[in-house]
């Protein structure tokens, strides 16, 4: 694996083209296709499948002893286990904020900015919802409410009563309602961190506009999908818990504007939280908290 | 070329799930890492047995693999792979260093081959399982005499089912050279193969 062997693998153009049809008659197999090879007219590559499908066959075979399994298994849970209590702790941190009253209380001065700038009541009319909306949308200089949905108000209605997280449960929103909420905040959720991606590169300190429609927008899907799994489509969720780890990722790396390290540790917990949540969903697992939410059914 | 963890979902969910698992992972959920655990083990312990010859030396290399992941998990970072697995690419890294160090730190032992694999598992009878043993060895045997880059990229297409995307990821190398190093490996196990006398040798 030196250097000087990559120069010599690489400098083999004249089998390049026998290389490529390998490997591809390999992939193809892998998918499971029907090979459409004629050993008269490629014997070469037809019994190189065979081998392959040989070496393959044969080293499948080979398990770990089950004694072995056991031991190691257990170790490695007993480390993991021990390492994830430092994590614990956090989560415990991270749920108060789960509750919203750290992000409601964050946004609450931006609410009626917000509400000249959507247009729109909010729906539900909860004032908890209003708030979530954040004031920080004009920093952005994004859309308010993305183009694809024009503003429209029950759009936004529907995400604010779906996620209004109180006891009463809010009247049932068609799907199509709540399937374009969704992609309301999800277009949000992408606007934000595309700003907080670019101003990082600059070198400049993030602010807490694109900070807080990205914790915000992150955490009302997450309550979608945590209080009502059935009502979001699976490659929503997809397009979720991709968004959400990008977005966690990328929080660990900016640096806040002074003054806004909250904003930037409520994004960061958001953004956890989104992940855990929406991870739960494709593991089929209720809600801890004992919430009434629908199971899956992507 | 089917994966460890039997799934129905589509590959865009099965990886989405994967990326979950790795993200509750770090987040210190242990539960989430057993379930990685169990994904890769069995692959992650065929690439090692291959690497290393002794079946000790395999199991423990394995876990040393998944001690490492565990540790060096918070600084992992899914980056898109075209619908692959950047963890398994990662995971698989790993591997291939524990086995550098291991060699390294083994330079001087001689070279042992064992073959006693564990393969009972109480539906093969006696005769299929010294079928069984004797295929192991042959396999074995064979993918020890091919030249060491192109036992790395056999070992890590075939035992640990990576893709040539993920075998590139995992070596640092040029999909190209992969292909190019799977295509001379091949061909060469097939003349190997091919070999009565050869053939022979090695059973013996």
């Amino acid at each position: 694996m030196s250097d000087q062997w990559e120069f010599e693998v690489v400098d083999l153009e004249p089998e390049r083209a026998q290389v490529e049809r390998y490997a591809g008659a390999l992939d193809a197999v892998a998918r499971g296709d029907v090979s459409d090879l004629d050993p008269r007219e490629d014997p070469e590559i037809v019994a190189s499948l065979e081998t392959a499908r040989w070496l393959q066959t044969e080293l499948s075979a080979i398990e770990p002893h089950p004694r072995y399994v056991n031991r190691s298994r257990a170790f490695l849970l007993r480390m993991a286990a021990q390492r994830g209590t430092s994590h614990v702790q956090e989560q415990r941190g991270r749920a108060r904020w789960w509750g919203f009253g750290a992000v409601a209380g964050a946004a609450a001065a931006a609410s009626l900015v917000t509400f000249a700038v959507l247009g729109v009541d909010g729906g539900a009319g909860s004032a908890a919802t209003g708030s979530e909306e954040s004031g920080a949308t004009a920093q952005l200089a994004v859309p308010a409410v993305p183009a694809d949905t024009g503003g429209e108000p029950a759009a936004v209605a529907s995400a604010d009563g779906a996620g209004g997280g109180g006891t009463v449960e809010p009247p049932i929103a068609p799907p199509n309602l709540t399937v374009m909420a969704i992609d309301t905040d999800l277009h949000r959720i992408r606007e934000a961190f595309d700003t907080i991606a670019a101003t990082s590169e600059q070198g400049s300190p993030v602010g807490s506009g694109a900070l807080r429609i990205l914790a915000e927008g992150t955490a009302r899907v997450a309550r979608q999908i945590e209080e009502h799994p059935g009502s979001v489509p699976p490659d929503r969720v997809v397009t979720y818990i991709n968004g959400a780890a990008d977005a966690r990722s990328l929080l660990d790396q900016v640096q806040p504007a002074s003054g806004q390290e909250s904003a930037l540790a409520s994004a960061r917990a958001a953004a956890q939280d989104g992940v855990v949540v929406a991870s739960r969903y494709f593991l089929d697992v209720p809600a801890s908290d004992g919430s009434d939410g629908e199971p899956p059914n992507p | 070329m089917s994966r460890t963890q039997p799934s129905s979902r589509d590959p865009g969910s099965e990886l989405a799930h994967e990326r979950a698992l790795v993200e509750r992972a770090r987040s210190g959920d242990a539960a989430a890492f057993a379930e990685l655990y169990d994904s890769y083990l069995a692959r992650v312990y065929r690439y090692c047995r291959g690497r290393v010859g002794q079946v000790a030396d395999a199991e423990d290399l394995a876990e040393e693999v998944f001690v490492k992941a565990l540790q060096a998990i918070d600084a992992f970072e899914w980056r898109s792979m075209e619908g692959r697995s950047p963890f398994g690419a990662w995971l698989f890294r790993i591997a291939h260093n524990q086995v550098a160090s291991f060699r390294r730190r083994n330079a001087t032992r001689p070279a042992e081959t064992e073959f006693a694999e564990w393969i009972e598992d109480g539906r093969r009878g006696p005769l299929e399982l010294a079928e069984r043993k004797l295929a192991v060895e042959e396999v074995f045997a064979a993918v020890r005499e091919l030249p060491e880059a192109q036992r790395e990229v056999i070992l890590l297409r075939f035992a640990a089912d990576l893709s040539v995307a993920e075998t590139a990821a995992a070596l640092g190398k040029r999909e190209t050279n992969v292909k190019v190093l799977q295509h001379k490996g091949i061909r060469k196990l097939r003349q190997m193969l091919s070999e009565p006398l050869h053939r022979e040798e090695r059973a013996l």
